[in-house]
């Protein structure tokens, strides 16, 4: 290596080495008895220290949140069809047809018709359910669509249970029993089914659970709520 | 990465939380572009993802993810259509200079960090990228030689060798610009 004496090119490469804790005991004894007693190996490896110091003082960057969105909706769409997020904990069960209706439509069709505005909504599928579990998955749309909707969740006061948010419809469904949550899942559209699981999955809500769903759905009624009070 | 492997989707969330800075601080230093980088940490992830399955615990997890991110980023640098790193190094060094933890007291301390780490970014950006690769790897990420070498497919002796050279240049960099 270029600059570097003859009595310190048996040691020079293993300086490095040093640092990175590879050398064995008896090497490393060597390389440090050298280093103690030459002055151009002692300030080198100073010097080198100094190149780690600086490296290791790189801040580790922020991650965007959408990146985290678009990767939960990129994992719902690559789970196998009927099979979501293990549940923790079960407190409705969803009719086995709706249940894989609802997951291929989170798989394949994941759009967020309702905060969107008329305009750009989509033209709702209106499949039979049977159909929507058979059909191949289409391609994800527009996961910055979910991330959308996740932000604007946010305007409300409290989306998993409690109160409504103000403003909120007065006949805002309950979610207090297990026969107003079924019916609600049981009623609801596919389109707002989809999306409902579609937010689960993106937020990473933990349960999973239909509980969970029947808030989202709630949540989606009061964001509609919200649309309808400014648009009048 | 065994909970994720058992079917806990939440532990994927968990190991997103961990790794997902470290990775992109990795990847950026390694593409220069932070777009390209920030994609690839997505890509990284999916990938682990999809292999969640075959994980074995032979070897640590951040040897794993970043042995993936290597063969992403390395497959990235030779695309024949990708912007060459250089093109734009001087804007990506304007606008988004090293970001020294300049917690120290005192404008010169804090002035003399900044430069310092200006100054390792840009050496850092020209040196060859197995060299790059290997340097960060073991300096920063903690990954033994024998990782490195697993991850970038070569020998220790290779690693040992590229990982002096890269701090040896860095160091003199220092030395002649600080």
């Amino acid at each position: 290596m270029n600059g570097v004496p003859e009595r310190c090119l048996p040691f020079d490469e293993d300086l490095s080495a040093l640092l990175d804790g590879e050398l064995d005991a008896g090497r490393e004894a060597a390389v440090r008895a050298h280093a103690d007693a030459c002055a151009r190996c002692r300030a080198r490896l100073a010097a080198l220290r100094s190149v780690d110091a600086a490296l290791r003082a790189v801040e580790i960057p922020r991650v965007r949140p959408e990146l985290a969105v678009q990767l939960a909706a990129e994992r719902a769409r690559l789970r196998p069809p009927g099979r979501r997020a293990p549940r923790a904990r079960r407190r409705f069960a969803l009719p086995a047809g709706l249940a894989a209706a609802a997951a291929a439509l989170a798989l394949g069709l994941l759009v967020i018709p309702k905060l969107l505005g008329p305009d750009e909504r989509p033209a709702p599928a209106p499949l039979a359910p049977s159909a929507l579990a058979q059909r191949e998955a289409p391609a994800l749309v527009a996961p910055a669509r979910i991330a959308e909707a996740l932000r604007r969740s946010g305007e409300l006061p409290k989306l998993h249970g409690g109160a409504s948010a103000p403003g909120s419809p007065a006949n805002a469904p309950a979610t207090g029993g297990d026969d107003a949550g079924l019916a609600q899942l049981e009623s609801a559209s596919d389109d707002d089914l989809a999306l409902a699981l579609a937010l689960q999955d993106a937020a990473g809500v933990d349960s999973a659970d239909d509980l969970a769903l029947v808030e989202q759905l709630d949540a989606l009624e009061q964001l509609d709520a919200l649309d309808a009070g400014g648009r009048g | 990465m065994l909970a994720l492997r058992a079917g806990d989707e939440s532990a994927f969330d968990a190991l997103f939380r961990r790794w997902s800075g470290p990775l992109l601080r990795y990847l950026e230093r390694m593409l220069r572009d932070a777009a390209s980088a920030e994609e690839l940490v997505q890509e990284a992830f999916l990938r682990l993802y999809r292999a969640r399955e075959r994980y074995e615990p032979e070897a640590r997890f951040s040897t794993w993810l970043f042995t993936i991110a290597n063969r992403l980023a390395l497959n990235e640098l030779r695309r024949p259509h990708r912007r060459s790193p250089h093109e734009s190094s001087d804007d990506d060094a304007a606008g988004a200079p090293l970001a020294l933890a300049a917690e120290q007291a005192g404008v010169d301390e804090v002035v003399h960090a900044r430069r310092l780490g200006d100054a390792v970014e840009r050496a850092l950006a020209a040196l060859p990228e197995r060299q790059r690769a290997a340097l960060w790897l073991t300096a920063v990420e903690g990954l033994s030689y024998a990782e490195v070498a697993a991850s970038l497919e070569t020998t220790e002796k290779s690693v040992k060798a590229l990982v002096h050279r890269a701090r040896s240049a860095l160091a003199e960099t220092i030395d002649t610009e600080v």
